[in-house]
């Protein structure tokens, strides 16, 4: 386990001043708590996907299906002979084709992420944004899954795709996303729906989808696209992600509102005025894209930024068990 | 829309406050980076319009509210007769106040400058509006500093009600008093009594308060109706005295609409043109003391006698009428019948409803020859006192000479039309050979054959009867025409002898004297009968009903054409034909009966109703001429119709040197033949001269024609013009131009020397024919005489004069004709003139007008019609009136109610606010559930 020990001995103070930016993005806190959930996450794993994950430590492995009639042209060494001795019939060994999850993560890196609010979570004294809070998480869940062995990619978007990474299992794995979620800056505009579904169509094999957002579009086009990840069976999760103050709307006083994304014009209203009515619209979305997922048996994964993210990944991978 | 202290009006800044605060609560708006902005403009476009409509009424409330108290502070009043509509300055104003509120509330840049345009626009008109009425209004009530105020009181019956201990005419003298004592210094009054003749209390317009104080105090009312033109007229005349450019009038009156003319707008129109004539067009403030509010009032509207020629022979009904013109239902008292001060009897009086009227009777024989005071009075305790009374003057004839022209003479009793009709009259067979009825009758019938008849004889005669006359000489003719225009009576019955080629042209200044045109006799066998539903006239209400005269049949009968210009049918037969028809004919009267009463036209002289039928009509005929009671116009004048126009001639000697006058008196027209005889007493049968002078008022407009028969010789002067003359050989006296109506001085001087003397003078008018210049176109020169004593209805001396007219001479007692009863002493020319005998007292009786019982009030259109020709004002108070008088105007304070709309505003804005804040405060509750469970739940479903 060579990795581990390439991470280990970055805990070292020494070699703290060495460690590249965009390590940062995997505080030791994250990582303790990752390396605790290893083992329920494999198992998580295994559970969830049914057998297709038997044996992830041997590499490359088959497991028995189900047997089927000989047909001239199949090859002989395949043929059960154990089955053929016991009732001389000829059947076929079918076998289920062993392959390691290959999880894409899905991240948002349009405007609208980069909105921190004044309760966002911290990590070493700087409140996270909603894109910062993304980051720590798709870092966190690479890791996370480089470690079970399965294979990882990175995929960041806001109007259309900014940047891909292949999934790979290797340990530099963990670092190359790193290093290309560091480097990524907030973009415009988000156009959540269409993205997504080029995703989809990306994506070669069934694998995992795990989506980072705040799906700040239509949520029509945001449905569709998730249904397109169910339909190509890639499993999806959906890390919805809110600041606090979007989600309570705590103003008081009279407030000019900015477009992060830079499309609306500037709004200056009195926030009172509007809570009831922006609240139910956000509660509305809420609802709606959370029934979409609970209908598509995706996990939908509300995460308030105001929560630690220790808090979310342990609440989450700890609920999925 | 004006205020009384416009200064305040820069409180309208107040309303930028919630602007400003609006405003500054924006500006401290931070600008913040948000994400989620999608939601944000999704709830903006669905909330917007609401949130900015909550907006815009609170902020337009907030202005509102601030605007009012502010304008309310400034206490607008409208003038009552604003050239500028206020309901459009004050919303125009008001309204661009909220918009420009409400302007900076709106989200919508284009919307957002559009109200404020509009707001800017708005304020502006109202602005430019309240300013244009400040210029007018300067240049309404402040003219100049200095006034001439006239003071015009209404001394009429009706401000004699009571209204709270006081009459109203108390109140108006306390008004115009405190008016006076608090008018700006250097105002100068002036106090007109207003009454039937308006009097000028004041010559000019007085500067010293203490003299007008003294004035009002002296003020009692007159009585009568208000004649507010006239007393207009001469607050006018004496306005016009006063020294300061600027002038007002101000009437004290009650709220009656009788005197005010309102139904004559060319009335309007003259008093307009005579303001014109002052230096500035005064302003007419009337201030109306309003009607009573429960007006209880009994009056009596009218007292009338039966008959109007009245003697001492047989009894006569007196009636009055009684009416309530209160509001309550009321039970007089009874009415009490006076002659000359002494009871005669008493008539109850039932129940009468609010606006009823009923009539109560008494006969009465009146003892002694000669004018009676009569009166009724009723008894009630009601708020307007004078007019529980009536009284009038009777003149009790002794006898009514009636002269029957018996166009007939030379058949028998039955053929002759004039029989019947004298023995109606005097039932005594006496009279047909030339004797009278008797002393102590009334009716003194005397029978002339048509070809004696003399003038002396017409002169005499009240009542003249033409009885199947053929045709009159044309100067009897003319002579009758005269007589019945000062008041005598004419009865013409066209009998188969009357000529049409006569009656029918016979005319004099009043136009032709038959009501109807004269056409062919009718016969029928079986006769027609008068139809008592045709009897319209009054004479014939006797025999509408149980009589017999629709059993009388007519077998002869004259057709006539359609009645003339002021004639009236009295009565026709049963197949359409007239009977009788009637004309008024200058003060006298004329009637002309189709038939013939005698035995040829049928037997309607047999009938019952014969009788009273003539004496009804020659009572009727003989109504016309003199009649002590006057009406309530002016002075007190009455008509002494005997002996209108004429010349006034003086007679001297021609052979003396100092000659003197020997005789003077007023000749009727110049048409005499004296041949050898003395022209009056105490001149010579020779060698005299006759001076006439008179004035000739001519009834056209033309070119007049003078003419002259005479032996020696006659000189006339017309006005300025050379002097004519003409003489036994030369008729031709000159040819002149004359204008209508307008009198010219005209003088005459015949000089007889020996042998006949006659003198007649003719003209020619315009589209006329060569005619004696008849009595009427002349006006007498009057003689200084000696005024008759006269004591009015208070008891205060006045005096009396006659005067002489063309129509006639009149007795005219000097001062305002207040409604009572005037004691005239009389002198040697009213003893000549009315046969009253000198030294006795005569009364004359100016009569109430009964609209002064009545209240009715001038309704929109009245206003209208006045304000359409005077600049009117309708001051509700002293202080009204002074604002105009300080230059400042006046009106309905308007502050209470803009004050109560600031309050209104101001609960509404609480409630607004409120509701506002309570449905953008229900958001509180909500909450966003979103991952908040510690332990994620999504694994479970």
């Amino acid at each position: 386990m060579g990795w581990i020990a390439y991470f280990s001995s970055m805990d070292s103070p020494q070699h703290a001043l060495k460690l590249p930016d965009c390590m940062k993005l995997l505080p030791e806190e994250t990582m303790g708590v990752m390396r605790r959930l290893e083992w329920y996450a494999r198992k998580r794993m295994q559970g969830t996907l049914s057998g297709r994950h038997s044996s992830p430590d041997k590499g490359f492995s088959v497991e028995f299906a189900e047997h089927r009639e000989y047909a001239p042209g199949d090859d002989p060494k395949n043929l059960d002979w154990k089955v053929m001795a016991k009732s001389d019939r000829h059947v076929i060994k079918q076998y289920i084709e062993e392959t390691n999850l290959r999880t894409m993560l899905v991240v948002d890196v349009s405007g609208s992420m980069e909105y921190t609010g004044d309760e966002a979570a911290q990590v070493d004294g700087v409140p996270l944004s909603k894109l910062a809070y993304a980051k720590h998480l798709a870092a966190a869940l690479s890791y996370l899954f480089i470690k079970q062995g399965d294979a990882v990619g990175l995929t960041t978007f806001d109007q259309e795709v900014r940047s891909f990474v292949r999934a790979g299992s290797r340990p530099s794995q963990v670092r190359r996303i790193l290093q290309e979620l560091h480097e990524t800056k907030a973009g415009k505009d988000t156009d959540c729906g269409a993205v997504l579904h080029r995703v989809a169509e990306r994506i070669p094999k069934r694998g995992l989808v795990v989506v980072i957002s705040d799906l700040f579009d239509d949520p029509d086009k945001i449905i569709e696209a998730l249904h397109h990840f169910d339909y190509r069976q890639h499993e999806l999760v959906l890390f919805h992600l809110l600041a606090e103050e979007e989600l309570t709307f705590p103003f008081k006083k009279f407030q000019r509102f900015r477009d992060l994304e830079g499309v609306a014009e500037m709004l200056r209203i009195d926030p009172q005025a509007v809570r009831a009515a922006y609240l139910e619209k956000v509660r509305n979305f809420v609802k709606r894209i959370d029934g979409a997922c609970g209908k598509m048996r995706a996990d939908y994964v509300p995460v308030n930024t105001k929560t630690p993210l220790r808090d979310t990944l342990l609440r989450y991978l700890g609920g999925r068990k | 829309m004006l205020f009384f202290h416009p200064w305040m009006l820069w409180g309208l800044v107040a309303v930028s406050i919630p602007i400003i605060i609006h405003l500054m609560r924006r500006q401290a708006a931070k600008p913040m980076d948000w994400g989620a902005m999608r939601f944000l403009m999704d709830t903006i476009s669905v909330r917007r319009r609401r949130m900015e409509w909550e907006d815009l009424l609170l902020m337009a409330a907030r202005c509102l509210l601030l605007a009012l108290v502010a304008l309310a502070i400034a206490r607008p009043f409208l003038t009552p007769d604003s050239q500028v509509p206020w309901m459009f300055v004050l919303p125009a104003a008001l309204l661009g106040v909220a918009l420009a509120g409400a302007s900076f509330v709106l989200s919508g840049k284009r919307a957002r400058w559009l109200t404020r345009g509009l707001a800017v626009l708005l304020c502006l008109v109202a602005l430019s509006l309240g300013y244009w009425e400040k210029i007018f209004n300067l240049r309404r009530f402040e003219a100049s500093g200095r006034r001439d105020v006239a003071l015009v009181i209404d001394a009429s019956a009706s401000m004699e009600l009571m209204r709270g201990g006081k009459t109203v005419f108390q109140l108006a003298i306390e008004e115009a008093k405190s008016v006076v004592s608090e008018a700006p210094r250097g105002t100068a009054f002036l106090v007109v009594l207003g009454g039937p003749s308006p009097q000028a209390m004041t010559a000019s317009p007085l500067t010293h308060r203490a003299d007008v104080l003294g004035v009002l105090d002296g003020l009692t009312p007159m009585g009568g109706s208000f004649r507010t033109h006239e007393a207009l007229g001469v607050a006018t005349l004496a306005l016009a005295q006063g020294t300061n450019a600027t002038k007002e009038m101000i009437v004290f009156t009650d709220s009656q609409r009788s005197g005010w003319r309102l139904d004559e707008p060319d009335a309007w129109d003259r008093l307009d043109k005579a303001w014109d004539g002052l230096p500035t067009q005064p302003k007419l403030l009337v201030r109306n003391f309003g009607e009573p509010n429960a007006l209880v009032n009994v009056a009596l509207r009218s007292f009338a006698t039966s008959r109007t020629v009245v003697g001492t022979d047989r009894d006569v009904t007196l009636r009055a009428e009684v009416i309530n013109t209160g509001v309550n239902v009321v039970t007089p008292g009874a009415v009490t019948f006076l002659v000359d001060q002494k009871k005669v009897g008493t008539a109850a009086v039932g129940l009468l409803m609010p606006g009823q009227s009923t009539w109560v009777e008494l006969r009465h024989r009146f003892g002694k020859v000669g004018p009676h005071v009569v009166s009724a009075s009723v008894e009630a305790t009601d708020d307007l006192a004078v007019d529980n009374r009536w009284e009038m003057v009777m003149n009790v004839q002794e006898q009514l000479p009636v002269l029957l022209i018996d166009g007939n003479p030379s058949g028998s009793f039955f053929d002759r039309a004039s029989g019947y009709t004298a023995l109606a009259l005097a039932p005594s067979a006496a009279i047909l050979q030339g004797k009278t009825a008797g002393e102590r009758y009334l009716m003194d019938p005397r029978v002339v054959p048509a070809a004696q008849v003399k003038s002396e004889d017409l002169e005499q005669a009240r009542v003249i009867v033409l009885a199947d006359v053929p045709r009159l000489p044309e100067r009897l003719a003319a002579l009758i025409a005269a007589r019945v225009q000062s008041g005598a009576g004419l009865i013409v019955i066209a009998g188969p002898r009357s000529e049409p080629g006569f009656y029918n042209p016979w005319s004099s200044l009043d136009g032709p004297l038959l009501p109807m045109e004269l056409g062919e006799e009718k016969i029928d066998v079986k006769g027609v009968s008068p139809a008592p539903a045709t009897f319209v006239h009054e004479s014939m209400a006797l025999f509408q009903k149980r009589s017999d005269l629709a059993d009388a049949v007519v077998k002869r009968w004259r057709a006539v054409g359609e009645t003339r210009e002021h004639g009236v049918l009295a009565a026709a037969f049963g197949n359409g034909d007239a009977f009788l028809a009637t004309r008024l004919y200058g003060s006298g009267r004329v009637m002309l009966s189709t038939c013939a009463f005698d035995a040829r036209a049928g037997n309607f002289p047999a009938r019952q109703s014969f009788l009273p039928f003539i004496h009804e009509w020659v009572s009727w005929a003989a109504g016309g001429g003199m009649n002590w009671n006057v009406a309530s116009l002016w002075s007190p004048s009455v008509a002494l119709d005997q002996a209108g126009g004429g010349l006034t001639g003086y007679y001297e000697r021609s052979n003396e040197k100092n000659s003197k006058v020997l005789l003077q008196r007023t000749d009727a027209t110049v048409d005499f033949d004296w041949t050898n005889q003395s022209p009056g007493k105490n001149v010579p049968r020779d060698q005299y001269i006759v001076t006439w002078k008179a004035t000739l008022v001519p009834p056209v407009t033309g070119d007049y024609e003078f003419e002259a028969e005479v032996n020696e010789s006659l000189r006339m002067n017309v006005g300025d013009g050379p002097v004519w003359q003409a003489d036994a050989e030369d008729h031709e006296l000159g040819r002149v131009a004359l204008e209508a109506g307008k009198g010219v001085p005209v003088k005459l001087r015949y000089e007889q020397e020996w042998g006949a003397a006659y003198v007649r003078l003719y003209w020619k008018a315009p589209g006329g024919k060569r005619e004696l210049i008849p009595r009427m176109a002349w006006i007498p020169e009057v003689e200084e005489r000696e005024p008759m004593r006269v004591v009015d209805p208070r008891g205060l001396p006045r005096e009396a004069t006659i005067l002489a007219g063309r129509r006639g001479r009149e007795l005219k007692i000097e001062g305002s004709a207040m409604p009572g009863i005037y004691q005239v002493h009389a002198d040697e020319l009213l003893e000549e003139l009315s046969g009253v005998k000198k030294g006795e007292v005569v009364p004359v009786a100016v009569l109430r007008d009964p609209e002064e019982s009545v209240f009715t009030s001038m309704n929109e259109d009245d206003m209208a019609l006045m304000a359409s020709h005077v600049d009117l004002l309708w001051p509700q108070s002293t202080a009204d009136v002074l604002a105009v008088l300080q230059g400042k105007g006046f009106g309905r304070e308007i502050a209470r109610w803009l004050a109560l709309a600031a309050a209104a505003f101001f609960v509404l804005e609480c409630v607004l606010a409120r509701w506002v804040s309570k449905s953008r405060r229900a958001g509180e509750e909500v909450r966003v559930e979103f991952g908040d469970d510690t332990i994620w739940r999504g694994g479970l479903r």
